[in-house]
């Protein structure tokens, strides 16, 4: 499985020598089994939520059909986990915004993408979320386990920057996590100088060049290091943390050319390069990164990633499709056919995608199953749009946060659970619409799904962001 | 001080005002403290305090905000990975900036995958640097190396090595130097390009008893002056300067500030400023404008609006004419040929130097340019008036626009795309709870709707009504009042003191890279007046700001 051009280059840096002592590490090994894969946690971000009616599957339990723009999942259906009925529990509602009088708040696009896998709402300024997301949680977690190459890697497109509408994951209070927002960068970063031992490793002419890149590797880390150790020295409190946070990101860099970046799993090989230009394709570019997410996990070089479609300001900017944010505010009670249409054929669009993450998933085989049944998906958007209640734009209610995969470790598959959207016989109007009182408990907010997916993973967890409402986790997962 | 408690009050009640008649003349208030301190402030930058440290710009000791370690913008890295070590490096091979305002200024903390770029550019970028034709040696050797850490490190770090820094250095050098010289400088590159002294504005300044504070030696005066007025890296002439202790007095700096401002360098930086304050460089960061429904447009037009708004200062600052005035007026520009034809001008009209004068007044300084136009708003809406006039309150009046409250239907009714903007909001006129905020703004937005999603003038909507770009500013601007169309509205702007003060607090941050605190009330404020003085010299504010103590000094470590 080895890249042979990268082989090749590998052969050709040999300076002599033999290291025998170091021939274990380099031999392949097995594939992962059914008892040895790792858990692994994929968090996904699409904007402007899906068209409800649509999107959710008709039926409860295992018996249920996908909803209609969704059917190109049914493949994958047995691999399917819907909540149908939580709720986005820091959207711009009433009583989110009596709770913090004085907060700038923003609208429900940047109120929803910063707390959808956060579960808090934002800073004073009404930038960014006041706590990390739940793909930097688990991390953390399983990093401390056992360290990958790297925590967790984020890619998206070129929506995808730091901002107050596009930042959805972030590594801690006010601090969003930056994305890579091109394929070919990330293949450069992940990729481009990873050596992948095959047979020949054994070669101890490869080991000896190896050997003497490590050298020199970690003789630059150590240089590097040395002058942030005589800089951070003198500088105060705040701007310490500044520095520290640097020399921690050398300390990841410095395991890795420790490791002369070599893998020895034999299911992992590179993924195709990406072109160097920005990508006017961004079909192509998605399933490149979803390529690149797919080899990550299976060189084992990290057990979390993040992937991000457009943002919660334009949505994804396609041609050929209506405007993505302009159709969800067009859709009012009574939408023209068009405009439903419009929507629909975005979410359909989305459907094609995950259809094809879920496939490559699956196309790693590991133990009796694949790579999906060992990484949790979680998909998640900044709202949705209503058709039964809250109508027209964009709102909280049934958020469509749902799951894919990870059956071998963390929730039972296949099916849709029901959760009650609003006391029976209860009407939506102008005047209830977007402020119920959700201390009563009528709705299930989406931070007990984050509770979950924690526990999932081993955490002692049993509240998340800001509006749990201290019931644990969601019920019924297992 | 007596400014600071206006000031204060600003910063805390801009974050909660409504609408309602508070918030711009809280907005204003800060503007007019500022401007007001300069007219009785005394002493200002080229006050004459040129003798010694100290002699803050009230007149009584000298006062700055809180430092700020921050990283080099992506554009600063490539620009001077190219001036320096002549290696190209594309801008999206780094991690996207984080912005103070609307400025590039990376001053939060490093991502663990920044690092690993940094890294791996660096290696990129070493691979190529032929550093033997960089540092100009007759033979790639040892002493060859030495030159290399002497001269091309200098221009990196923005100050001479240490000897610690440049025996590690060339300790890596001879590591590599088994393979070659090539191999050997390649890592002494690697190395540099992640050192903090490279990444990072590394600023401690040296103890100034007179005022408390820390005052930037020569070396980070010299880092500072290439950063604001060059976005690179300094010179030889300016290292020199600092190698002979030659930039310590307002009087030295501003020598070497005139020097830099009659390079093609500076324009080009100053051209900068505005691409990022109207948002006209997010045309080339892809997916920043999403307008692909609207038929997309081509990366050729994109980089034709950047570069248009881009030959327009350049121009200006060469003839004299960078004030703030002609930029926000002037009626002519130099659009690429890309956009001429894209925006239906006739080609008979574009002179040899690539100037087209507006006699119709279609156009009316950078505002009205195509890329401000096409960048905002940044995606297809609807509302588009009210992004525009929301980006004028916001960034040219300092006024902050609080979010809509909670509750309403946005909803969007059919065809309005293409319904006029006047009759779409028109409810924000009236209605009792749109009208305080929604007039602030929609009613300076309707004048710019002779534009389009892609800045191409229109007279009339798709479905034939005619476009009126009659608008109104009002609530407590001091040029409050009606104006009709594009160039009279550029006219207002350009003559608005308000708008002036306001600049001065955007040419802080992008300067000082972080945001305005009362102690930089008088720093502000020296900016602010000389914007405020005629037609609004941009250089000469500039200048004026090199030699206040906002830049000249920092607070010590805390």
């Amino acid at each position: 499985m080895a890249n042979q051009g990268s082989r090749r280059k590998f052969m050709a840096n040999i300076v002599g020598g033999a290291a025998a002592a170091r021939l274990m590490p380099l031999m392949p090994r097995a594939a992962f089994g059914a008892t040895d894969a790792p858990k692994r946690l994929l968090c996904v971000f699409s904007p402007m939520g899906y068209l409800e009616n649509f999107f959710w599957p008709r039926g409860e339990g295992a018996d249920f059909t996908l909803g209609e723009t969704q059917t190109a999942l049914t493949p994958y259906k047995d691999k399917l986990l819907y909540m149908n009925g939580l709720m986005h529990s820091a959207h711009n509602t009433g009583d989110r915004r009596a709770e913090r009088p004085g907060v700038v708040w923003d609208n429900e696009h940047g109120n929803g993408i910063a707390a959808v896998f956060t579960g808090n709402m934002k800073d004073l300024q009404g930038k960014y979320s006041l706590s990390e997301s739940i793909d930097q949680t688990v991390a953390k977690y399983l990093y401390s386990q056992n360290a990958t190459a790297y925590k967790s890697i984020a890619l998206a497109d070129g929506n995808g920057g730091p901002g107050p509408h596009s930042s959805c994951f972030y590594s801690g209070p006010g601090q969003p996590v930056t994305p890579i927002t091109l394929p070919r960068v990330a293949y450069d970063t992940y990729f481009d100088k990873l050596q992948i031992t095959g047979p020949s490793a054994s070669d101890a002419a490869a080991i000896a060049a190896a050997t003497r890149r490590k050298l020199v590797n970690q003789s630059v880390v150590d240089t590097v290091r040395s002058e942030f150790n005589a800089v951070c020295a003198r500088l105060g409190v705040r701007e310490r943390q500044l520095c520290d946070a640097h020399l921690a990101g050398l300390r990841l860099v410095e395991k890795r050319v420790q490791d002369v970046g070599q893998v020895n799993l034999a299911q992992c090989a590179k993924p195709a390069q990406p072109g160097a230009g920005n990508a006017s394709d961004f079909e192509g570019a998605l399933r490149a990164n979803i390529g690149m997410i797919r080899a990550a996990f299976a060189c084992d070089l990290t057990r979390v990633a993040t992937l991000q479609l457009g943002n919660a300001d334009g949505g994804v900017d396609l041609a050929g499709f209506a405007n993505q944010h302009g159709t969800t505010h067009a859709m009012g009670d009574n939408p023209s056919a068009t405009v439903e249409s419009d929507h629909k054929r975005w979410d359909q669009f989305y459907a094609k995608q995950w259809l094809y993450l879920l496939e490559q998933l699956s196309s790693v085989p590991e133990g009796n199953g694949s790579m999906l049944d060992n990484t949790l998906v979680l998909f998640g958007s900044d709202t949705t749009t209503g058709q039964t209640l809250a109508r027209g734009a964009h709102n909280g209610f049934r958020f469509p946060m749902w799951i894919a995969g990870g059956g071998n470790f963390a929730f039972r598959t296949g099916r849709q659970l029901m959760f009650p959207v609003m006391p029976p016989g209860t009407q939506a109007t102008a005047a209830n619409k977007w402020g119920y009182d959700y201390k009563g408990g009528k709705y299930l907010y989406h931070n007990a799904l984050l509770v979950s997916v924690a526990q999932a993973f081993g955490m002692n967890i049993n509240a998340y962001g800001s509006h749990d409402q201290g019931v644990g986790g969601v019920p019924g997962l297992k | 001080m007596q400014f600071s408690r206006a000031v204060l009050a600003f910063f805390s009640g801009s974050l909660l005002v409504g609408c309602t008649g508070t918030i711009s003349s809280e907005g204003t208030d800060r503007a007019r403290a500022t401007g007001g301190m300069a007219s009785t402030g005394g002493n200002g930058a080229s006050g004459g305090e040129a003798g010694g440290p100290g002699g803050g710009q009230d007149g009584n000791r000298a006062s700055v905000g809180p430092a700020q370690w921050r990283r080099l913008s992506g554009d600063q890295y490539v620009k001077i990975v190219k001036d320096v070590l002549g290696v190209d490096v594309s801008r999206s091979a780094l991690l996207a900036d984080t912005k103070t305002g609307l400025f590039a200024t990376n001053i939060s903390p490093v991502q663990e995958t920044e690092v690993d770029r940094y890294a791996s550019v660096a290696e990129s970028v070493a691979d190529k640097v032929d550093g033997a034709a960089v540092a100009k040696c007759a033979v790639a050797n040892r002493a060859c190396a030495e030159k290399i850490l002497n001269e091309t490190a200098s221009r990196l770090y923005r100050r001479k090595l240490q000897s610690e820094e440049s025996k590690a250095l060339l300790a890596l050098f001879d590591l590599g130097n088994a393979d070659g010289f090539k191999t050997g400088a390649s890592l002494m590159f690697r190395a540099m390009l992640q050192s903090p002294s490279f990444l990072y504005l590394v600023e401690f300044g040296e103890s100034d008893e007179a005022t408390g504070l820390q005052k930037l030696g020569p070396y980070e005066t010299a880092a500072r002056l290439a950063l604001v007025l060059w976005n690179t890296a300094p010179d030889a002439t300016l290292l020199g300067a600092a190698a002979s202790n030659a930039l310590g007095t307002v009087e030295e700096i501003k020598q070497q500030a005139q020097r830099m401002m009659q390079d093609p360098r500076f324009a080009l930086s100053a051209a900068d400023f505005y691409l990022q304050l109207f948002r006209v460089n997010k045309l080339v960061r892809e997916g920043a404008i999403s307008k692909a429904s609207l038929g997309g447009f081509s990366a050729e037009i994109r980089q034709a609006m950047v570069d248009e708004t881009t030959a327009f200062v350049v121009d200006a600052i060469r003839n004299n004419e960078a004030t703030v005035a002609n930029l926000l007026s002037a009626k002519h520009s130099f659009p690429p040929a890309p956009l001429v034809t894209f925006n239906g001008i006739s080609a008979a009209s574009v002179k040899a130097n690539g100037r087209v004068d507006f006699v119709d007044g279609k156009r009316a300084g950078l505002l009205t340019m195509s890329g401000f136009m096409t960048a905002e708003p940044p995606t297809p809406t609807a509302y588009g008036a009210v992004q525009r006039g929301k980006v004028i309150r916001e960034d040219l009046f300092c006024q902050h626009m609080p979010p809509p409250p909670p509750g309403l239907n946005f909803t969007e009714p059919p065809d309005a795309a293409i319904t006029p903007q006047r009759e779409l909001l028109a409810q924000h006129q009236s209605d009792a709870t749109c009208k305080g905020c929604h007039r602030l703004m929609d009613n300076i937005g309707f004048a710019l709707e002779n534009y389009d999603a892609f800045g191409r003038y229109r007279d009339a909507y798709p479905r034939g009504e005619k476009v009126d770009p009659s608008g109104l500013i009002e609530g407590e601007t001091d040029v409050d009042g009606d104006f009709t169309g594009p160039e009279q509205l550029g006219a207002m702007l350009a003559r608005s003191k308000d708008v002036r003060n306001c600049l001065a607090e955007q040419w802080f941050r992008y300067a000082v890279g972080r945001e305005p605190t009362s102690e930089d009330d008088g720093s502000v404020a020296i900016l602010a007046k000389t914007l405020r003085e005629g037609a609004g010299d941009i250089p000469s504010a500039l200048l004026a700001f090199v030699q206040t103590d906002a830049f000249r000094f920092i607070q010590g470590v805390q």
